[in-house]
């Protein structure tokens, strides 16, 4: 089920007058995925976003969903999809279920769903005793919450979330996170999230899409996005006595391993094959009588894939986030 | 110090690159100023409209209206004084004047009557005022006219009689000469001497001794002799006397024939100075008016309210309507839409199925509801301040008329609200409009006071729609029928409004 394409997204591209925030991008998010899309800042995230929920309209492409394109059918995109924004979109001076009678009405939710709904939402989101709170004196987590009951009040099949961990502390992001994988087990809906907290992505995400410089560089599972990388594997090891010296140079040795470091009370071990290497070091551990304490294997992060596979382009992007400032108008 | 002109610097940057902030600041009150001011740098009134009826127009009362008609002034004729009143009431024109048929300065009974619509308390008096100075121009020529004969009659007979001064002289000098002589005649007559001079009784004693004597003796002849001689003297006298009497007689005749010919010239005097005054008195008969009040106010008028004249505040009560509709309308309407726009929420609106029309007729009537309310309140306190009863039929017809012309204002501060993003150049913008549009209409000053051009462009200003349609409802109760062309007008605006706030707010978009 997760590898049926549910969204296809064909040779978007949108300019703002002459800035092209996105060119050609073109994705395929399967049903019932958690589809993250990273970028640095001003990477053309949130654009792409408030095209798929209908906001934006693109130069040129089509996203293709059930088979209908949803840029000639905006009034099914509202309806199908959900979205919760970085900042929360709800009045603050209503209260949490006042917001979500409000905003179910706006999507033409029928009064007697809504009532069997809003309960069900607010058990889900974890803020049925605070239903009869104004949405301004909610706790950040709580506001975060609202929103997204917000966006799931129409019961969509597609949920999209703009950072939703953004400004969050580090319990309260785990709590969300914890409750997008709820969400999508219970409800079953897709979603496609963008941050650039990319080590929560690696956890929350099945496939993630790289944006930058307004194309997508790379999409994939995070295991693709690891393996695409050309950084090694790290083995962490911690020896009682701490003298790594003389192993090193031993270790440096093996076939397996491509360099080998030390760092405070620790070797670290690059390698391509990380399990072979770790039994030869082991054996040449135990040979040397040394008594093992720690030893941690760790893959690339999606964090050293995305810089990788964005380095190169550092300068480019810090003029193209400058032409994205630029381009940003308004009273 | 240092840090307030850092503080104030960074507010001016902040302004100058705001640009719709910098544009209402700084040029704002300058356009308010400049247009107030191209329109009131003025004193005079424009294009008043007097309505005139009469049933039969003269000469008098023709020149009356050629004296009326000015560069302020447009006079038109009606046929009948019930519509020449109504147009008054209808706000076509603004003074009807009833003129009696024939008016005639000596006609007594009819003044000319001016029926003004007092409930426009800033320009009522201005016309009274206009209209009084206008009428008193052609009273005082009346006046000075009929103040002219009269001095001209004084004139000719004071002439005439000047001329006739020195025969009256000659006539008084004649009768003092014929006086004195007529005195002199007495002194005369009384000088006359009739004594004879002896006593008769003595000459006839003596005759009784002559003749008792008969004897003629000595004595006798010398008795006889004395009374001779006496009697000769006696003769004598009595010559003389009777000489006098003649020389009187002569003398009598001839002052009386004297005075016979004085008193005859003194007669043809007299007999001119008669047919002088006769003429004098026939140049007063011909004087036709000779009643003083006539004379000094020749045309009498009257000021008549088309309404039974109420208090001020009954009068200015459709202003106030009005201005509580402009002020809270734009306000309330500029306010709601600043703050749906800050509101986070205002994404997610959009992003819902949901067409932008209803949000706009959703916001649209949430203003609606509350300016009614606060109008409702304001309708309550009014009667039971003034223990006025309105009829249902009023009551409706104003709901309608307000529903029209809050909509309108309510739509005004939307727009603004849609187009300013701070709700302090909102706020800015809104006071700008509403000020503007108070201005230019009747509350301050009236917009008679504007030159044509200008006032032919705040005619159709929603303020001065939404006035007029108020007091045709609430001080001539007037049908909505009567009302149908600013209503539709209103409703046009409603419609355009609409269209542009729609238009608008799916630009804001871009925005969010």
């Amino acid at each position: 089920m997760a590898n049926i394409p549910f969204i296809q997204i064909q040779g978007i591209r949108k300019s703002f007058g002459k800035n092209v925030v996105l060119d050609n991008i073109a994705l395929d998010i399967p049903y019932g995925e958690i589809y993250g899309i990273i970028g640095k800042s001003g990477s053309g995230k949130t654009t792409l976003l408030n095209i798929l929920i209908g906001f934006y309209k693109p130069n040129n492409g089509a996203i293709i969903f059930q088979s209908r394109n949803l840029l000639k059918d905006l009034m099914n995109v509202k309806q199908q999809f959900g979205f919760a924004s970085q900042s929360g979109s709800f009045y603050g001076k209503l209260t949490v279920k006042e917001n979500l009678q409000y905003f179910g009405k706006m999507y033409n939710v029928p009064e007697n769903i809504l009532e069997e709904r809003i309960p069900r939402l607010l058990k889900l989101v974890s803020l049925t005793d605070a239903q009869d709170t104004q949405g301004r004196r909610l706790s950040s987590g709580m506001k975060k919450r609202l929103d997204i009951a917000c966006s799931l009040i129409h019961d969509p099949k597609v949920l999209i979330l703009d950072e939703p961990t953004e400004d969050l502390d580090i319990v309260l992001r785990r709590d969300i996170n914890d409750l997008l994988r709820k969400i999508n087990k219970e409800k079953n809906v897709t979603m496609i999230i963008t941050s650039h907290l990319l080590h929560e992505m690696e956890d929350v995400c099945g496939r993630i899409a790289i944006l930058n410089q307004s194309k997508i560089i790379k999409d994939g599972t995070v295991d693709e996005l690891r393996d695409s990388t050309s950084k090694s594997v790290e083995v962490i090891l911690k020896t009682e006595d701490q003298k790594y010296e003389q192993d090193v140079k031993s270790i440096n040795a093996f076939n397996e391993v491509k360099d080998v470091k030390i760092a405070r009370d620790k070797m670290y071990i690059s390698s391509d094959n990380p399990l072979d290497a770790l039994q030869d070091v082991i054996k040449l551990l135990n040979t040397r009588k040394k008594k093992i304490l720690e030893i941690k294997i760790n893959r690339p992060s999606l964090a050293d894939v995305f810089e990788e596979l964005t380095k190169d382009k550092v300068k480019k992007e810090v003029e193209y986030v400058k032409d994205s400032k630029s381009n940003i108008k308004g009273f | 110090m240092l840090k307030i002109a850092r503080v104030i610097l960074k507010d001016f940057k902040l302004l100058i690159r705001s640009r719709s902030s910098a544009v209402v600041v700084l040029l704002g009150p300058l356009l308010l100023m400049l247009l107030v001011g191209l329109a009131f740098n003025t004193s005079n009134l424009f294009d008043i409209k007097v309505a005139t009826y009469s049933s039969a127009y003269n000469e008098l009362s023709d020149s009356l209206i050629a004296n009326l008609e000015d560069n302020s002034y447009k006079v038109f004729k009606i046929d009948n004084e019930q519509e020449c009143i109504n147009s008054v009431e209808r706000g076509r024109n603004h003074v009807c004047a009833v003129i009696p048929g024939d008016l005639d300065v000596q006609n007594t009974e009819g003044a000319i009557v001016f029926y003004v619509d007092k409930t426009r308390v800033n320009i009522a008096g201005a016309i009274i005022n206009s209209l009084s100075t206008k009428i008193s121009l052609k009273s005082s020529e009346i006046s000075t006219s009929l103040t002219n004969t009269l001095l001209t009659s004084l004139n000719d007979a004071s002439v005439k009689l000047n001329e006739k001064k020195d025969a009256i002289r000659n006539l008084t000098s004649n009768l003092v000469t014929t006086e004195n002589r007529l005195i002199s005649l007495e002194s005369s007559t009384g000088e006359l001497n009739t004594s004879y001079g002896v006593n008769i009784s003595d000459y006839g004693d003596q005759l009784d001794d002559i003749k008792s004597g008969n004897n003629l003796t000595g004595d006798t002849a010398e008795d006889i002799s004395k009374f001779a001689s006496s009697f000769k003297g006696l003769l004598r006298n009595l010559e003389d006397r009777f000489d006098e009497i003649q020389d009187f007689k002569d003398t009598t005749n001839t002052e009386v024939s004297s005075i016979k010919s004085v008193i005859s010239s003194d007669k043809e005097i007299i007999t001119e100075v008669e047919k002088i005054i006769l003429e004098i008195t026939e140049d007063i008969d011909k004087i036709e008016i000779k009643d003083v009040s006539k004379i000094v106010n020749p045309i009498t008028t009257e000021i008549k309210p088309i309404v039974a004249e109420k208090t001020h505040l009954g009068n200015t009560f459709p202003s106030l309507l009005v201005l509580v509709l402009l002020f809270s309308g734009i306000l309330l309407g500029s306010t709601m839409i600043i703050n749906e726009k800050s509101s986070p929420a205002y994404f997610r609106n959009f992003i819902t199925p949901t067409k932008d029309v209803v949000f706009v007729i959703g916001n649209y009537f949430s203003n609606l509801i509350i300016l009614l309310l606060q109008l409702t309140v304001i309708f309550v306190v009014m009667m039971i301040i003034t223990k006025a009863v309105i009829e249902y039929q009023v009551i409706s017809n104003l709901y309608v008329a307000l529903f029209l012309i809050a909509s309108v204002f309510i739509l005004i501060g939307t727009l603004i609200g849609y187009i300013f993003k701070s709700s302090e150049t909102a706020n800015l913008a809104s006071m700008s409009a509403s000020a503007i549009l108070l201005f230019f209409s009747n509350t301050i000053l009236p917009i008679e006071t504007l030159p044509t051009g200008i006032r032919q462009i705040v005619q159709y200003s929603p303020f001065v729609l939404g006035e007029n349609v108020l007091r045709k409802i609430l001080i001539f109760n007037e049908s909505l029928a009567e009302a149908i062309i600013p209503l539709s007008i209103l409703l046009g605006y409603v419609i355009v409004l609409f269209v542009i706030v729609y238009v608008l707010r799916k630009g804001t978009k871009r925005r969010v």
